[in-house]
């Protein structure tokens, strides 16, 4: 876990020294703290981003806020702000590229715990001495404890009875908190959620899921495409669509060129045609192809189910041209659960499937027609879902090819596809929050 | 007032997601509205016929705008910041406001379940089940469901038996009211200055916008993820939403005036019991009016007391950063299932206390809804309306003007009933 219990020597907690009184160098009253800068630009920048000034808010008439670079900060203390100069570029601040703000950008905010797989929320924001640079400060961890968010709450001369019944002890260490960007428009920050990228699929889906479809197309954005299209997947049926359209088309686009095309098709149902029309543009013609052709069939159907994942071998074809044209080919489906034996190619009838065992303990020279299984059990496009399962069940196969009424090929159904009728919907693997459906 | 509402759907983009979907489903607003048509919804508006006739009429459509009005909000801040509401009164006011906002969440909503537990006992009296029995085992069934079941699954069935409310409209035309004096009170506003007259008036805009309803609105709207893209439609369903809602519990209303108050004389009487409230109904199915009702009450009050502990131990759980979900088990996230559980034991527990008035005090805690609501109403207006945090979503002058305006309406009708209240208790 990330949680440690560390009291850093001279570290600040910058939810209690926001609003402290920033001094000039004679000692002048010349405004209040109000937020803390830190760069996220460059390399190594996000696991502990450097300070590199302050907002300070000017008292007295023309009450605006300034920045103070961090040069002109003499000490940085619990008790206040004193700057080693008493000049001040008085031009009001606005945000550039690669500022992070503590106060407005994290404090308060959710941001993942990368160790603990959960998604926490900041209470309060660590500072401490840089090591390596003399007189420099880095963000250090993120203090997650009741402790933090109690001494906010009471007023200040509670603070030390608060701390000392509830100890502010629980930090995560910055290099393992991973926050977001999507709440600062027009300011690029470097956040390549590297951590994220690291971690399984199905826990970044879980945990993005929850932060809504904002903060999971910033996630989706800098994932690479196969995994993208892996989170995707796993995210729950409601906020796929949402997240996608988050995404600018040429990205989703991408993604959906990765995704098992019975869930693309699904996502893009859910869209409006214009939406549809201009995702399956941005897609490869050919997995654009495949999905528009799943499209045609209703959802819960055999032809809505389908996979255009598998592979066709003409029937006198033998082993070793078989294994060639697998080793030939430019995708090879993730699951190969039968080879597909066709009359002729292309556009042939389907005459019978071969297991991949079969493949390997065959002779090389055999043909196709000699080892496959010639007794066929096939879906048609329009069967239910349920209807589906029923087949899965009695035949106890783990995955059924989808023929037209010429003995085509269109697609198969895997027994993942199916599985959803087969369990009791409480056993559904992916247990949506409290107000799904 | 009308103006702007002709103008909620302008704002929204051309581009959408196709409707068929959402319309299987039932959008968010819809489910949000319906759910004010709960046990405390139905004895407010029951008591308002039954004692004053048709005479309120005219406020139920004022408050109709209004819940339309702060709907709309939710829906907008949830669809175009992807967050739900206390995670967005979080980090937009600090922890301070958090504080004060989770309590009024923990107080309104602990309220309302301990309504649905009334309910519940009120629905197996009429079946002459004792209520010692009913509460206990239905509270220890609706924890049970939540954390080991699936509550989803039995949702539907709650859900289907608390569509008796659906009863009302027909009853209403069924019971002969008086059209002319509905339609003239719908426009003409009565007013009264009795305390008992306030307590209902302000019982009732408590219990048409309940603190949960924006809590729903927002959350369910995140997570069936609606984007900035959706707007028109989660506009839509708001506004189809609100306006079932407020043409139900007009016709609770008409059809208790029509036969609880026209049987008084026109005098007037207060509701004491289920069993009096269930006798708007006997024009529809006659003697066994007391039954259609206690299923409709059992089944409104079943879904309720499941879907709003949870939802508020969520909803607090996520301002403060703690682990939330039935997801998660019970050692990751304790405090979740420690509000969660004190929610539903509290609420049958108070629901069982012996000698309560029900139906007074099914009232009174909507009115304690509605002291609450102005501090949400203005944590919702102040967010709406903020260009950093909503972008060109943020409320125009319109808007903006007019959720302002039912916030302060509303606060004073808050200060209003406190005021009456104290007086009472210091001169009585």
């Amino acid at each position: 876990m990330a949680e440690m219990l560390v009291t850093p020597l001279r570290a600040l907690n910058v939810a209690q020294t926001v609003g402290a009184p920033v001094a000039g160098r004679a000692d002048e009253d010349i405004g209040r703290l109000h937020d803390v800068v830190a760069r996220v630009l460059e390399p190594g920048d996000e696991l502990f981003p450097p300070l590199t000034g302050l907002v300070v808010r000017l008292g007295g008439r023309g009450s605006h806020l300034v920045f103070v670079p961090w040069e002109a900060v003499r000490e940085l203390g619990p008790g206040g702000v004193r700057l080693a100069s008493s000049r001040l570029d008085l031009r009001p601040f606005t945000r550039r590229d690669g500022e992070l703000l503590v106060v407005g950008d994290v404090l308060d905010k959710q941001v993942v715990d990368v160790d603990g797989r959960r998604l926490v929320r900041v209470n309060d924001v660590q500072l401490a001495p840089d090591p390596r640079v003399p007189g420099g400060w880095r963000v250090a961890a993120a203090d997650i404890s009741v402790g933090s968010f109690l001494a906010r709450v009471v007023p200040r001369w509670l603070v030390p009875a608060v701390h000392h019944r509830f100890p502010p002890n629980v930090v995560i260490s910055w290099d393992q908190v991973e926050f977001f960007a999507a709440d600062v428009p027009g300011v690029k920050l470097r956040v390549d959620h590297a951590n994220l990228a690291r971690m399984h699929p199905a826990d970044v889906a879980d945990l993005i899921a929850e932060l809504g479809y904002r903060h999971a197309g910033e996630v989706l954005a800098v994932l690479d495409d196969e995994r993208a299209a892996d989170v995707v997947e796993s995210l729950p049926s409601e906020v796929q669509a949402a997240v996608l359209t988050a995404l600018d088309d040429e990205k989703a686009g991408d993604i959906l060129d990765e995704m098992e095309k019975d869930i693309a098709a699904d996502i893009l149902a859910d869209l409006s045609q214009d939406e549809a029309r201009d995702l399956l543009d941005a897609m490869e013609p050919a997995e654009a192809a495949d999905v528009t052709r799943l499209l045609a069939h209703g959802r819960d159907t055999a032809g809505g189910l389908m996979s255009t994942e598998y592979v066709t071998i003409p029937a006198n074809a033998t082993i070793r041209n078989a294994i060639k044209r697998l080793r030939a080919a430019d995708s090879v489906p993730d699951e190969i659960p039968y080879l597909y034996v066709v009359d002729r190619e292309p556009d042939g009838r389907l005459v019978g499937t071969v297991t991949l065992r079969n493949l390997l303990i065959s002779v090389p020279r055999t043909t196709m027609a000699e080892i496959m299984s010639p007794d066929l059990i096939v879906l048609t496009p329009e069967m239910t879902r349920e209807e589906v399962a029923e087949e899965f069940t009695h035949y106890d196969l783990v995955a059924m090819p989808v023929v037209d009424a010429d003995m085509r090929l269109l697609g198969i159904v895997t027994i993942d596809d199916a599985i959803d009728v087969l369990l009791p919907k409480g056993w559904h693997p992916r247990i949506p929050r409290v107000f799904h459906r | 007032m009308l103006a702007f509402l002709s103008g909620l759907g302008k704002r929204a983009r051309g581009r959408g997601r196709s409707w068929h979907p959402y319309l299987v489903a039932v959008g968010p607003g819809i489910v949000a509205a319906t759910a004010g048509n709960d046990v405390g919804g139905i004895a407010t508006y029951s008591s308002v016929g039954a004692r004053y006739g048709y005479e309120l009429i005219w406020m139920m459509l004022l408050t109709g705008l209004a819940l339309v009005v702060v709907q709309e909000q939710c829906a907008r801040l949830g669809a175009v910041t992807g967050k739900g509401l206390s995670d967005l009164v979080r980090e937009q006011f600090g922890p301070r406001w958090t504080v004060i906002a989770m309590l009024g969440f923990l107080v309104a909503n602990g309220g309302v379940i301990v309504t649905e537990f009334v309910g519940i006992a009120a629905a197996a009296e009429l079946f002459g089940i004792s209520r010692f029995v009913a509460v206990p085992a239905m509270a220890a069934l609706v924890w049970w469901l939540i954390v080991y079941g699936n509550y989803r699954r039995v949702e539907r069935l709650f859900l289907g038996l608390a569509l008796v409310s659906l009863a009302y409209p027909a009853s209403a035309i069924w019971g002969q009211p008086d059209w002319g004096a509905v339609l003239a009170h719908a426009v003409v506003p009565t007013v009264r200055f009795d305390p008992d007259y306030v307590l209902l008036f302000v019982a009732t805009v408590g219990t048409t916008i309940s603190p949960y309803m924006q809590m729903y609105q927002q959350d369910a709207v995140v997570e069936k993820g609606f984007t900035v893209d959706d707007l028109r439609f989660a506009r839509v369903d708001v506004i189809v939403g609100c306006a079932f809602s407020i043409f139900v519990a007009i016709c609770i209303i008409v059809a208790t005036a029509s036969t609880i108050h026209a049987a008084s004389g026109g005098a007037g009487v207060e509701i004491s019991s289920a069993e009096q409230a269930a006798r708007a109904l006997v024009p529809l199915v006659g003697p066994y009016a007391s039954y259609l009702f206690a299923a409709g009450i059992f089944g409104a009050s079943m879904l309720a007391a499941g879907v709003l502990p949870l939802a508020t131990a969520r909803s607090v759980c996520e301002a403060f950063g703690f682990e939330r979900g039935v997801e998660r088990d019970l050692h990751e996230a304790p405090i979740f299932y420690g509000i969660l559980s004190i929610l539903i034991a509290g609420g049958a527990i108070v629901a069982l206390l012996p000698g309560i008035p029900v139906i007074r005090l099914l009232i009174v805690v909507q009115a304690v809804n509605c002291l609450i609501l102005p501090i949400l109403l203005t944590f919702i207006a102040r967010m709406s309306g903020d260009r950093r945090l909503v972008g060109v979503h943020a409320s125009g002058p319109a808007l903006g003007a007019a959720s302002w305006v039912v916030t302060i309406v509303i606060g004073g009708l808050a200060l209003t009933v406190l005021g009456s209240s104290l007086h009472a208790a210091v001169t009585g």
